[in-house]
């Protein structure tokens, strides 16, 4: 992927969390979609920025099992 | 007579491997960092939300846009140096490093302002998360301001380190811009 393209998919999902957040709507889904966007930026950061795409499986595996434990886990903790 | 040639490896891990031992233990200190925080934030759900309201949302969407920037920016100054544009790979190395010390600069003041208030460590559970894990954050960042610095510094004088070690830097740039992306809605919008 292109980086000025990465960069503008990253910054609209960075807005978007921001909107949601701030737009005053609660609801049981609200934590689940803002850290749905923050794993769909690490993943971009991850495949893209990073360069995992083209790294050895294990290492490749390594980070992207700590970005969706940590999401997976603020999610199920979270208040 | 024939060339002698290598295959490319099909796959490869781009940086120093100490670095990417690092890389991973500083993840997975971040990573335990986080658990506390939101483990701290469902039993004192009042507490958090008090102090989640006096941050600076506006500012720390500035800075998330900057780190985001400095990392796309760091992709193309290493695109760059692989087809050996060195001086173009410096100029973009150093506007990187400009992008994060403008992450530096907004958030000494926000870290600043807490500080001129009496906020401490200890004022508060909140605070002690929010404070540790900024400060801790502000500290990697400014590690890899120093490091894109003297790559781009490097590359200007048209001595540019081994790209293994500017994959290493690039590598450890991404990583502090990825656990910032965890951070930021984390402490600041959840």
């Amino acid at each position: 992927m292109n980086p000025l393209l990465a960069l503008g998919l990253l910054a609209a999902l960075t807005l978007l969390n921001v909107a949601l957040n701030h737009s005053g709507v609660q609801g049981a889904w609200l934590i689940p979609i803002t850290l749905a966007l923050v794993w769909a930026k690490g993943l971009v950061i991850v495949e893209h920025f990073m360069q995992l795409r083209v790294a050895p499986p294990l290492w490749r595996g390594l980070v992207h099992g700590w970005l969706l434990l940590v999401c997976t886990g603020i999610a199920v903790v979270a208040p | 007579m024939h060339a002698i040639t290598h295959p490319l490896p099909a796959r490869q891990l781009k940086g120093d491997l100490a670095v990417w031992i690092l890389i991973l233990s500083e993840l997975l200190v971040f990573g335990l960092f986080f658990l506390g925080y939101a483990v701290a934030a469902r039993r004192h759900p009042a507490l958090f939300e008090a102090g989640q309201a006096t941050l600076d949302t506006g500012a720390a969407t500035l800075n998330t846009l900057a780190l985001l920037a400095a990392s796309a920016v760091v992709v193309m100054a290493i695109e760059r140096l692989e087809r050996q544009r060195t001086r173009e790979a410096g100029r973009l190395l150093a506007l990187a490093a400009l992008l994060g010390s403008l992450f530096l600069v907004n958030k000494a003041l926000e870290l600043h302002h807490h500080l001129a208030l009496g906020i401490t460590l200890s004022t508060s559970l909140f605070h002690m998360f929010y404070l540790g894990l900024v400060s801790f954050h502000f500290m990697h960042v400014l590690a890899g301001v120093i490091v894109l610095s003297w790559v781009a510094r490097r590359c200007l004088r048209d001595t540019p380190p081994e790209l293994n070690t500017v994959w290493s830097a690039g590598a450890y740039w991404h990583m502090v811009d990825l656990v910032w992306v965890v951070l930021f809605p984390l402490v600041y919008l959840l």
